[in-house]
């Protein structure tokens, strides 16, 4: 799969399960949707949404990935979730 | 039919136990007996409860007799000292103290050191950890609990001030938890810190407490309207040092371990409420079968047959919700918003049967010596602790946005 293909699948699930989660249409979600803007998204959403991303995409989030830089929007996660996939891509050819 | 007649037919279906139409497997029927042996016959457990309640007193004596049945260790896998019981067994077993047991502080400190302490040990703890304190918990040698709730910090425990920090080894945590119950009388609490930076709802670490060391102590003890002999207080940590070791579950997944006790809590507190409305039940109804006024039973006026009923209402509903998430929750899992609506129907159920028997009671009712008086005081926080009602509430809205 091409990188920006990739990037492409990683955005898509975000925001599908972020859709889902509030009962909207992944297509009302952009990658500048905030995932802290006030009263969309729950501590049960967030706490779901870092379990998910883990079990998809086969990561681990570590506490040192817990920033408002990784977890601003749609685009912050999934460039978070393509970094650790790449990391895990490079530990593996090792 | 006449209203004096129904009623008459009412009062022959004395109360049975509600887990009598549960179907229940052999060995829960054995459990539930057994407890049912013991709330009944025990000479301490009940023998002391309005003392107890009026000097607020926990008793250790009650304490070591409830943890000897078991009843501590039942959902606890047997590899860690437990007997690897399911949530309705557990359920069914707190019930049935509940429905014998006129302590009912007693009971509520139990159902804390099971689903605030035991609870987020088994799901989030390292083996060590498990090892460790699960048997000693479950044979009721240690007593646990949790603290969370802070003075700016009550349903949004995101907002939380007990600060944690990275220091060499481990942590160190500065701040007060307000409302611990158990908080006097516990071994090992959970407690929860937020870190000073990071994103919200993922900036809060659970971490093991033992009490006896050094930074950690007992601030104010509470003087509560009811449930009186179950201790709660402020627990003041101050620059206290958390080993790595003693982190329960990742750091910053603090909330996720919260909200798996939570789950516990507003599953087991129910079956606390319903085993005390049972009981309840059967003081108001024999109350209704015996005194008259005007030549007539209570039970033939219509205004307090009408109480009656509802208060059964309330008690069957309750059973039947009650049996269906535990069952649910044992085969497939249940959905916060499941256990929430569980707690939230219980809980009302259990003060408005309780305000009911005092009704029935009349001027006697309003009497410190007379059980539906302490019931009613003791029954007045099941809608705020567990997550308060309007909580509950907010939970299942939420979870109705996900409805297709």
């Amino acid at each position: 799969m091409k990188k920006r293909e990739h990037m492409s699948s990683v955005k898509d699930h975000i925001k599908q399960f972020l859709a889902a989660k509030v009962k909207v249409s992944a297509n009302e979600l952009d990658d500048a949707t905030e995932v802290y803007s006030s009263g969309t998204f729950s501590s049960l959403i967030v706490l779901e949404l870092l379990s998910y991303l883990e079990k998809t995409f086969d990561v681990e989030i570590g506490a040192q990935d817990l920033n408002q830089e990784n977890f601003t929007n749609v685009k912050t996660i999934s460039g978070l979730v393509e970094r650790l996939l790449a990391q895990k891509l490079s530990a593996s050819a090792e | 039919m006449s209203a004096g007649a129904a009623a008459g037919r009412l009062v022959h279906q004395r109360q049975s136990e509600t887990d009598v139409t549960f179907h229940l497997k052999d060995e829960q029927r054995e459990i539930v007996a057994a407890i049912k042996r013991f709330a009944s016959e025990d000479k301490v457990l009940n023998a002391t409860s309005f003392r107890d309640d009026d000097l607020s007193q926990f008793s250790p004596e009650k304490w070591r007799r409830c943890s000897e049945t078991g009843l501590l260790a039942l959902p606890i896998p047997k590899a860690y000292g437990g007997l690897g019981e399911s949530m309705l067994t557990t359920a069914l077993a707190i019930k049935t103290l509940s429905r014998h047991c006129t302590d009912e502080g007693m009971v509520f400190s139990i159902c804390a050191h099971l689903s605030t302490c035991m609870i987020p040990l088994l799901t989030h703890g390292t083996e060590a950890q498990k090892l460790e304190y699960l048997p000693r918990l479950a044979a009721g040698e240690l007593i646990g609990g949790n603290g969370s709730t802070e003075s700016e910090a009550g349903s949004d425990l995101s907002s939380m001030r007990v600060r944690i920090r990275a220091t060499d080894g481990g942590y160190r945590v500065d701040g007060a938890k307000l409302y611990v119950t158990n908080g006097p009388i516990a071994s090992v609490l959970i407690l929860y810190a937020r870190h000073p930076d990071g994103i919200k709802y993922a900036d809060v670490s659970a971490f093991i407490v033992e009490t006896d060391q050094p930074g950690v102590k007992v601030g104010q003890v509470w003087d509560k309207m009811g449930l009186r002999t179950s201790p709660l207080s402020e627990i003041v940590l101050e620059d206290y040092f958390v080993p790595k070791a003693k982190l329960l579950g990742r750091e910053r997944r603090g909330l996720a371990t919260f909200n798996e006790s939570m789950l516990w809590e507003r599953i087991i507190m129910p079956a606390y409420h319903l085993g005390s409305m049972e009981q309840q039940f059967n003081v108001a109804l024999e109350r209704c079968r015996t005194r008259r006024q005007y030549g007539e039973r209570l039970i033939q006026f219509q205004g307090i047959s009408d109480k009656l009923v509802a208060m059964k209402r309330n008690i069957d509903t309750s059973a039947a919700l009650l049996h269906h998430v535990c069952a649910k929750h044992d085969e497939v899992g249940v959905s916060m918003a499941e256990a929430s609506m569980l707690k939230l129907h219980v809980s009302s159920a259990k003060i408005e049967n309780s305000l009911d028997a005092v009704q029935i009671f009349g001027a006697s009712g309003y009497m410190k010596s007379n059980i539906v008086e302490k019931q009613l005081r003791d029954s007045i926080a099941a809608t705020i602790y567990s997550g308060t009602s309007e909580i509950q509430r907010k939970i299942i809205v939420e979870e109705m946005a996900e409805y297709e």
